[in-house]
């Protein structure tokens, strides 16, 4: 009896174990990651990286910012890569975590404004300066009287 | 290279904790000194640190190196301080119960996998990258509330007031920040590997709390099939903290039942450091921390009669997630959550309304409950068994309840309880709960039924030890004396 149950439990934790350890080697001969880019990479799901790191070099931090989506169907989609869930929610949470701690609010209290996938010129603010993040993705300093 | 001192410094601060926690209660020499005592060092500094430093936060300690070094200085000079005061009987050397020849090979051989395992895990957490498509609401709110400490240096209610289930304790996100802190910037990259390394910390302390009472040729390969399940394994590296809740819960599971065996409060102690961590990271963790409170201190009267009223003490664990409530009050934000209303549990007409959710979260819950025992156990590659899965299932669990029961009728009373009592406070809020009651289930119920399947998994060897009278006998571990709490 204790040789069939242990001879069934080596066999399930030889199966299961299997997979991780095939996930482990993988691991340990695959390309290494820089930490910076572990931890932006990821992001590609929801967002261009291009884009979310640029906001951060532009945007102070201690500004306000808003994000305004467009149709959501940008060049990059295209690009090899993990399938993407582009949609203006998992957008703008990309944007709000990777660029605290700026502070996020709606876009009629903004100091900047990033335009994605959209024109500067829709959003119906006056701005300053326009920088391009990316493939039609821009920020913009708006004048607030 | 700062990153990687800092990750060190980050970890080696958690085991310091954990085993000056342990030699206050006098345990600490009970567990050897090598890796079982590491395992069990580490996870119980995570939670006591995690928890002192979630309360320092709420009292208005600022969160940076220097401030968690000092809270840790503060926990070891205490711990060793007050143990210097203290006589305590001396800690019972472990006696592991010798088997057969078959007995230990099986022992050896899940050993080498469940190592290999471990080993293979930890690789992949510390090359890999972390997963915001598998893990949305780590994106959603708990990264953003872990990087709004980091930034802030602590809890700013005007930062935490605008991420979503603001009325979530901020244990983890707090301890995600301390790796923040130490690591020098937002890296949430590092986490899987601090998550792994706290999963497998939890296997080895499992290990090293079942080493005195359950024969290592049943505990090695139970906890095998635990650490190489394909939900243990794929939850892993999560920064979420539905699977730290469950370690937590699981480990205080394992502690009580270890007291209603052995008759030595600091269980009871060690027992409470897990219920307060797990009810400072989520809310369920308040759910799942209460009525094991409740069912091990019921146990313990009918075990140790007045003697087992220092089981009382256990409550003050989910009492912990009161100054979380206090905190939020104090800054005016909402305290309960949005997808229910606690108070809806008390009026009748609200409820007979929405039977119809109760029945569908019961039978997605069993569903699910079975699938992840199925998938952990042997028995998982029959495939889908049907509508004789569920039956089989709890007639398998009666049963080894019911056998356990004979040998330790306190232990298997308080564990089958507690199953009950969790399905029934998680199948109450999806009876009380607002959102639509499929995509409520569909999203939810695999990260909270994860729970009560831990402790169910990591209970499987001292109930069969227990079933089986494979349980060492009081004299084999070295005590003498009236069973009665010291």
């Amino acid at each position: 009896m204790v040789a069939i149950v242990g001879g069934l439990t080596i066999w399930t934790v030889a199966r299961h174990g299997a997979t991780v350890v095939q996930a482990g080697y993988r691991s340990l001969v695959g390309p290494g990651h820089e930490v910076t880019n572990s931890d932006l990479d990821p992001l590609t799901y929801f967002a261009s990286t291009v884009a979310l790191s640029g906001a951060r070099d532009v945007i102070p931090r201690d500004a306000s910012y808003s994000v305004v989506a467009g149709t959501i169907k940008p060049p990059f989609s295209a690009l090899p890569g993990p399938s993407l869930t582009v949609n203006p929610t998992s957008l703008e949470y990309a944007f709000r975590l990777w660029l605290l701690p700026r502070t996020y609010v709606p876009l009629r209290q903004a100091q900047w404004v990033i335009a994605y996938d959209i024109s500067p010129d829709s959003l119906g603010v006056k701005y300053t300066d326009m920088v391009v993040l990316g493939p039609d993705a821009f920020a913009v300093k708006v004048v607030r009287r | 290279m700062r990153v990687a001192l800092g990750l060190a410094a980050n970890d080696v601060l958690f085991p310091v904790v954990g085993f000056a926690f342990l030699y206050l209660l006098g345990l600490a020499a009970s567990f050897g000194n090598g890796l079982r005592l590491l395992g069990l060092s580490y996870l119980t500094g995570w939670a006591l640190l995690g928890s002192a430093l979630s309360i320092g936060l709420m009292l208005g300690l600022p969160l940076t190196i220097l401030s968690v070094v000092a809270v840790a200085a503060v926990l070891v000079v205490g711990c060793v301080l007050v143990r210097r005061h203290r006589h305590a009987p001396p800690p019972a050397d472990p006696a592991p119960v010798a088997g057969s020849a078959l007995n230990r090979w099986i022992t050896r051989i899940g050993a080498a996998l469940l190592g290999v395992g471990v080993l293979a895990a930890m690789i992949t957490a510390a090359r890999g990258e972390w997963n915001p498509a598998s893990d949305y609401d780590a994106l959603w709110f708990w990264l953003p509330k872990a990087a709004t400490i980091y930034y802030a240096h602590g809890l700013d209610p005007q930062l935490w007031r605008v991420i979503a289930h603001l009325e979530y304790p901020p244990l983890m996100p707090a301890m995600t920040a301390v790796t923040f802190a130490f690591t020098g910037g937002f890296h949430p990259s590092l986490i899987p590997f601090q998550q792994a390394l706290l999963g497998a910390a939890f296997v080895v302390a499992a290990f090293a709390l079942l080493d005195r009472f359950v024969p290592r040729w049943l505990s090695i390969p139970a906890l095998a099939l635990l650490g190489t399940a394909p939900w243990f394994w794929a939850k892993l590296e999560s920064p979420m903290p539905d699977q730290t809740l469950a370690y937590l819960i699981a480990a205080a599971m394992l502690t009580s039942a270890i007291w209603l065996c052995e008759p030595r409060t600091a269980w009871l102690g060690l027992a409470l450091v897990f219920l307060a961590a797990a009810s400072l990271i989520k809310l369920e963790g308040v759910l799942f921390g209460t009525a094991l409170a409740v069912v091990v201190l019921g146990a313990g009267l009918a075990r140790y009669r007045r003697a087992g009223a220092r089981a009382g003490i256990l409550l003050l664990g989910p009492g912990a997630i009161l100054l979380w409530h206090a905190w939020l009050g104090w800054h005016g934000l909402r305290g309960s959550s949005p997808d229910y209303d606690l108070a809806k549990l008390a009026d009748p007409g609200f409820l007979e309304g929405r039977t119809a959710r109760l029945h569908y979260s019961l039978h997605a819950m069993a569903r699910a409950g079975n699938r992840l025992l199925l998938d952990a156990l042997p028995l998982g590659g029959l495939g889908p068994l049907g509508r004789v899965e569920t039956p089989a299932l709890i007639v398998g669990l009666c049963a080894l309840l019911f056998f356990a029961g004979r040998r330790a009728p306190a232990v298997a009373a308080a564990v089958g309880l507690w199953l009950v009592l969790a399905v029934a406070s998680l199948a109450a809020i999806y009876w009380i709960g607002y959102p639509p009651i499929i995509s409520y289930v569909q999203v939810t119920v695999r990260r909270v039924e994860e729970t009560p399947a831990m402790v169910t998994m990591t209970l499987l060897p001292l109930l069969l030890a227990l079933a089986l009278r494979a349980t060492p006998t009081s004299r084999q571990r070295g005590e003498s004396g009236p069973e009665a709490p010291d």
